[in-house]
């Protein structure tokens, strides 16, 4: 790893652990994203990513149905520690349909996804809401919201199925307490798990 | 007016692969997609998630989508399929490269990348090429 990346990389898990909004990793929205800005941070060779048997039972559950915010805190720690990325992308109001203007998104992290260095390794693609509306209404859109991007993924771009995971955390995981209604809060995070397989 | 210069605009920006690249990444074809489409999109096909082959599904068959949409289209399906077998075919081409100069490399992690791209001068042409077209140069 070049010295820069290694200096990012370390920013990145130090901004990951504080939980700041003034996070040195740019919600990645505002400029072109690019598949190689993910790859950087999700690319994780020196610190192979293992799940705990709690998470990978969540994993699991994640196939059926909507977590817990128990569960959810249970294995949030863990997650931060892994190398991840976190991107915005636009849906529609009260919807899993995700706008065109975020295809650029979905093309990118499939970029990453292909890329040889993300060869072998498993992802968590976690969504995450704003604090209005009620916990149940936001674990169950962000479920829906992550699962779309899956799909999207797994069928247009033809990311293997057995790579991606799918999880709605909702509000449980605010970016930004202090403006639980801002938009800080909805974001993707697309999260290194290893080499565990759905 | 504006729709022929938009339209050239769009024609230009598919077009605008890399330098030697003849394949263009998901990240820009999805967003010729949203450039081409979007607005006809969000009037003819509501309700319609990308995946599934829904989009396609739906612009190919609405009698509403736009010319520049439609011309467009195919093209932008064209290089998202042009990358998918450019990557498929890497592994192959390259075989001989990587028996030759990386054949100690352990596959994972992009090991086999990093020696191929790194070995660029004594690499194939075909190779070379390959990697080039895969996105991964």
């Amino acid at each position: 790893m070049t010295i820069p990346a290694l200096i990012r990389s370390v920013a990145l898990l130090a901004a990951a652990m504080l939980g700041s909004h003034l996070s040195a990793v740019p919600a990645a929205a505002q400029t072109k994203l690019d598949g190689n800005d993910i790859v950087q941070s999700l690319y994780d060779v020196e610190n192979v990513a293992e799940v705990s048997p709690a998470l990978a039972k969540l994993l699991k559950a994640t196939k059926a149905a909507v977590v817990s915010p128990a569960d959810i805190q249970t294995v949030a720690g863990e997650l931060s520690n892994h190398r991840q990325f976190t991107l915005e992308v636009n849906f529609d109001f009260n919807s899993s349909i995700i706008k065109p203007s975020s295809y650029r998104a979905l093309g990118a992290i499939a970029d990453a996804m292909h890329h040889p260095y993300l060869e072998g390794y498993s992802f968590l693609i976690v969504g995450h809401t704003d604090a209005k509306g009620s916990r149940d209404y936001n674990l169950r859109l962000s479920q829906e919201r992550a699962v779309a991007i899956r799909d999207a993924l797994v069928t247009t771009f033809r990311v293997a199925p057995n790579r991606l995971w799918a999880m709605g955390v909702g509000k449980e995981l605010l970016k930004s307490e202090g403006n639980p209604t801002s938009e800080l809060n909805r974001r993707v995070q697309l999260i290194n798990i290893g080499k565990m397989r759905r | 007016m504006t729709y022929r210069i938009a339209a050239a605009a769009i024609l230009i920006t598919l077009w605008c692969a890399p330098a030697g690249a003849q394949t263009m990444g998901f990240a820009e074809a999805a967003d010729a997609l949203n450039t081409a489409c979007g607005a006809d999109i969000e009037a003819h096909c509501q309700g319609m998630n990308i995946g599934h082959d829904r989009i396609r599904s739906c612009l190919a068959s609405s009698p509403k989508v736009s010319g520049q949409c439609k011309a467009a289209l195919p093209k932008i399906i064209a290089s998202i399929n042009a990358r998918f077998a450019a990557q498929a075919a890497t592994l192959k081409v390259c075989e001989p490269d990587y028996r030759q100069l990386c054949r100690d490399v352990v596959r994972g992690d992009g090991n086999i990348l990093d020696c191929l791209l790194k070995a660029k001068n004594a690499v194939g042409a075909k190779c070379n090429q390959a990697l080039t077209d895969a996105g991964w140069r």
